[in-house]
């Protein structure tokens, strides 16, 4: 299944050039069946990797771009009156798709960011009364602006959580850069894409994940990891059972990626910024939260 | 955290509850000392900041809070205008520490409340020092480190979690403090507490009125309590000596001042031990000088108190009794040998008597002019005792010669009646005599083997004096009630009067016993916590240390204090130590600790793995080891691959026989 997952990454990697590891962090959020919140400046490739990993795995991909006067009803959809039926008819929104890109999430209000984060939390919408299940997989790939700039409505904490990852892409590196400046804009590309695996393979993989086996030794780590963010007086509140099973989610995912069944420290390290990131708080900034709670804790007990 | 910090931050809203409960805790004792005035200072202050906190009521401003001050102790110097002792100080400190509460807001405000109240809780021994003094004392000390801790919290946290913060506080602190307890050069008192004078006097009087002690004999309270060292002697051999009364104006019998003088400490070794009485009195505070002891004395010390002794051999402190004291006194079981004649002033001091009681003096003189011998008048006058006298607690009013009616025609009498008939009678017919008034008994207790005697242990008896043999005691109500003697007062007396000897009443055994290990616990507190003196100090050093020289005893302080921290720190390191580890698990700690020797230190975050590649950039031969090594281990622990347990070991062990790691030759350039 490895060479599968590995020729996924390199399809991408070809067009969202030398941001190979973001692309995996976002294939394993995928497979661990979580939803995904990209924070960046424009311009820097959100929507392509969404667009990529839509193309690679095959689902049906719905945009859209958040303004301040979204509705909810924009996203979820709307029944109209057909007078030809003399009824009501359902006409279903962006959401009614398997992958959707929420673009900008955090230039809308409260009201329509709550009820898309309400579809991704019980894979279902509630419309005038009548509960509508979405399409499986469901996954959202959120972008957001940095929370500074202005004209944002940040998303609260109690919302973050619902994403199982927050990532940024960055920069690209210089030689990474040359090459898309040297060369044509590898986006072209994207419409060439052919589904490398159906919807069949790809539940089959979130299957494996988890089947990947955490040893007593790698949830000792774990438990010393999140027993530090509770107890430790950097943190202003430690993380939630639900964050840490997404760790252990995250981290399972990731080890999958790596061509492992079974899960090791080094996996959990490496999603640790992407899925403990936007759960933590504290006085210093996240990055160095995160640091002192990698350095603090020993992996070998 | 900072000073800053602290005068910034306001009390988080949850703890004003146990600012204001450990401050209620902390007073009480005092308070209860105190007038009632104070209380309603004290729920004055709790209601406003109970409203402060609501946000009903404001902080009050600077002039109500000086109003409020000036008036407390304007209050304080009217009430107690006029009285010595520590009451006004500690209610000044009391109202201090109830207004301190509303002007409450910062931490800083909250840890000198606190503060504050570790001196409350020091004063509350100003008042009381017995066990549940103690207990108490102890109990406000954990709830005020339970609330220091809570005012460093800034959220919630269940109750459970504060006590067991303060607890686990308590309890290491305790073996500390009994070091220090134990090594603490004990300095007598630095200033003399004052008590408040003119209260508090139990027991005798200085003066005997025929009538008195059926009054005290009805109180249970306990005098003192006697420990005897070697075997104690029966009760109706303890004739505790307190007063003797030599001069009576035919109503009243009172004591002649005497000059005291020092009492020596020790006896001489010309004594054996089966001669002598070795006994430990602590006495409960009576607010007179007198002290009592078995006749006849020897020796005498205490720690506490400066004890003196005259003629009439009767010891007594320099100063009126106000606070517990314990003293040890030697007492011969044999008459002494040498008795000194007795002078001719002391003679007619010892037979004097007033115009009085005509019919007594008749029936004395006449044995006089029998020319009977001192031994046959005793004997005939306690001869009239054993006829139709009658011992009791509620004798019949006696009028102006109380003597007479007594011997002729009540014929009713208490301990008191019976020793001064006798007393007047022997002086009459011309033989010095005398009064003593004192305990006769005592209660057994099994469980620590001392006698408690209470106030209905009072008796009063009598002392001739027989030319050429001394002092000789005569108990006159030996003769009317044997049983008061041998059995105790209650026995002696009719069934109906028994219901007034004050005596503790147990409806149960189990009652009785829980009573007395009670009070076994309250007389070890006294003999071995509160008269902890220099004395029992330099003993005690002298039997761990072997010898009393400072150095010893700072050697062995720092000794006992530094294992009690080690212990301390080394709980704490083995309880963050994981306890189980796999052979795998030690293997590898080897080989970390050997590479850590060789100036390769694994960060905490790295894993084998990552360790493994940071060690190749400097030595690649070793990083290829420790590679593998690493994947073993990763096979081993996180793949739970059970075959690779063994090579893990053999790979490990490998590396742990290596002895340098000298040969850095880059391994490419070998194969």
């Amino acid at each position: 299944m490895s060479s599968v997952i590995n020729l996924l990454i390199e399809n991408i990697g070809q067009i969202l050039l030398g941001k190979d590891r973001q692309v995996r962090l976002a294939l394993a959020c995928l497979l661990a069946r979580g939803h995904l919140l990209i924070e960046d400046l424009p311009g820097m490739g959100k929507t392509t990797l969404a667009q990529c990993l839509a193309a690679v795995l095959g689902l049906k991909y719905d945009r859209v771009q958040f303004t301040s006067d979204l509705l909810p009803s924009d996203i979820l959809g709307v029944s109209i009156f057909d007078k030809g039926l003399n009824a009501f008819s359902f006409h279903p929104g962006p959401v009614f798709t398997q992958l959707l890109l929420a673009d900008e999430i955090n230039r809308t209000t409260p009201k329509t960011q709550s009820a898309l984060l309400e579809a991704m939390e019980e894979g279902q919408v509630t419309i005038d009364g009548e509960t509508r299940v979405l399409p499986q997989p469901f996954f959202v790939i959120a972008t957001q602006n940095p929370i500074h700039q202005s004209g944002t409505f940040p998303l609260p904490e109690s919302q973050l959580d619902r994403f199982l990852m927050r990532i940024t892409l960055g920069y690209p590196s210089a030689a990474s850069e040359r090459l898309l400046l040297k060369g044509e804009d590898p986006r072209i590309n994207l419409k060439k894409i052919q589904p490398l695996i159906g919807i069949p393979e790809l539940m089959e993989l979130q299957r494996q994940v988890n089947a990947v086996k955490a040893s007593d030794a790698v949830i000792d780590y774990l438990q010393r990891l999140v027993e530090r963010t509770r107890r430790d007086s950097h943190f202003a509140y430690g993380l939630s059972p639900r964050g840490a099973m997404a760790w252990l989610r995250a981290g399972k995912s990731w080890a999958l990626i790596q061509g492992r069944e079974y899960l090791v420290p080094e996996d959990l390290q490496a999603v640790m910024g992407a899925v403990v990131g936007h759960r933590i708080h504290g006085r210093e900034k996240v990055e160095d939260l995160l640091d002192h709670l990698l350095t603090s804790v020993d992996v070998m007990a | 955290m900072k000073l800053s910090s602290l005068e910034k931050d306001t009390i988080f809203r949850g703890n004003l509850v146990w600012m204001l409960s450990t401050q209620a805790i902390c007073i009480l004792p005092l308070l209860v000392k105190l007038p009632l005035w104070i209380w309603a200072v004290w729920f004055l202050a709790l209601f406003w900041r109970i409203q402060i906190h609501l946000g009903k009521w404001r902080f009050p401003s600077v002039w109500i809070k000086f109003t409020l001050g000036i008036g407390c102790a304007g209050g304080i110097y009217v009430t107690f205008s006029g009285v010595r002792g520590v009451e006004p100080m500690v209610g000044f400190l009391v109202c201090s520490f109830i207004l301190k509460i509303i002007e409450m807001r910062t931490k800083k405000d909250a840890l000198i409340v606190l503060f504050i109240g570790f001196i409350a809780v020091a004063a509350q021994f100003l008042f009381a020092q017995d066990v549940i003094a103690g207990l108490y004392g102890i109990f406000s000390l954990f709830i005020l480190l339970t609330a220091w801790q809570a005012a460093f919290y800034s959220r919630r946290v269940s109750l459970k979690q504060y006590f067991r913060i303060g607890g686990l506080l308590v309890l290491q602190a305790t073996p500390f403090m009994i070091i220090l307890f134990l090594v603490m050069p004990r300095l007598g008192p630095l200033w003399a507490v004052p008590v408040a004078q003119g209260k508090g006097k139990t027991g005798f009087s200085d003066t005997l009125e025929l009538g008195d002690l059926g009054q005290l004999v009805r109180s249970p309270e306990v005098a003192f309590r006697v420990a005897f060292s070697g075997t104690a002697p029966l009760p109706q051999q303890l004739y505790w000596r307190g007063l003797v009364l030599d001069g009576f104006d035919g109503q009243r019998w009172q004591t002649a001042a005497m000059r005291a003088r020092p009492i020596g400490e020790t006896v001489s070794d010309a004594l054996n031990d089966e001669e002598i009485l070795k006994y430990s009195v602590i006495m409960e505070p009576h607010h007179y000088r007198w002290l009592f002891t078995l006749d006849p004395l020897l020796a005498a010390r205490s720690a506490q108190l400066a004890l003196e002794y005259d003629e009439r051999g009767l010891l007594s402190a320099r100063r009126p009794l106000v606070h517990k004291a314990e003293y040890s006194a030697v007492s011969s079981q044999v008459p002494l040998p040498h008795v000194a004649p007795l002078s001719d002033p002391d003679r007619r001091w010892l037979t004097r008597l007033p115009e009085s009681n005509p019919r007594a003096v008749a029936l004395a003189t006449q044995w006089k002019n029998e020319n009977t011998s001192p031994q046959a008048m005793v004997n005939r006058a306690l001869q009239i005792f054993h006829g139709e006298f009658t011992y009791t607690m509620r004798p019949p009013a006696l009028g102006a010669n109380p003597i007479d009616v007594f011997l002729f025609d009540s014929k009713r009498g208490f301990c008191e009646h019976f020793s001064s008939a006798f007393v007047f009678l022997m002086r009459a017919a011309g033989l010095p005599a005398r009064i003593v008034v004192g305990y006769q008994g005592g209660e057994y207790n099994q469980r620590d083997g001392y006698f408690i005697v209470r106030q209905s242990h009072a008796h009063a008896w009598a002392e001739v004096w027989i030319d050429g043999e001394g002092w000789r005691m005569v108990d006159p109500t030996a003769a009317v009630a044997p049983s008061r003697i041998e059995v105790g007062v209650e026995e002696a007396l009719s069934a109906d009067e028994r219901e007034l000897v004050g005596q503790m009443r147990w409806s149960s055994s189990l009652m009785q016993s829980l009573y007395q290990q009670w009070d076994s616990i309250g007389y070890n507190w006294n003999r071995w916590i509160l008269n902890y003196d220099r004395d029992s100090q330099q003993n005690l050093f002298s039997d761990l240390l072997g010898d009393t020289s400072p150095w010893r005893v700072g050697v062995a302080f720092a000794a006992a204090s530094f294992t009690l921290f080690a212990f301390y720190a080394a709980v704490q390191i083995l309880r963050r130590r994981r306890p189980r580890r796999s052979q795998e698990e030690r293997l590898i700690q080897a080989v970390l600790r050997k590479i850590d020797g060789w100036g390769y230190v694994r960060k905490p975050e790295e894993t084998l793995g990552q360790f493994a590649v940071r060690v190749a950039e400097s030595n690649p031969v070793m990083a290829r080891e420790l590679a593998t090594i690493a994947r073993l281990y990763t096979a081993c622990v996180y793949a739970e691959d059970p075959a690779s347990g063994q090579r893990l070991q053999i790979a490990a062990r490998h590396l742990l026989k290596k002895k340098s790691p000298r040969t850095t030759k880059p391994a490419l350039s070998r194969s």
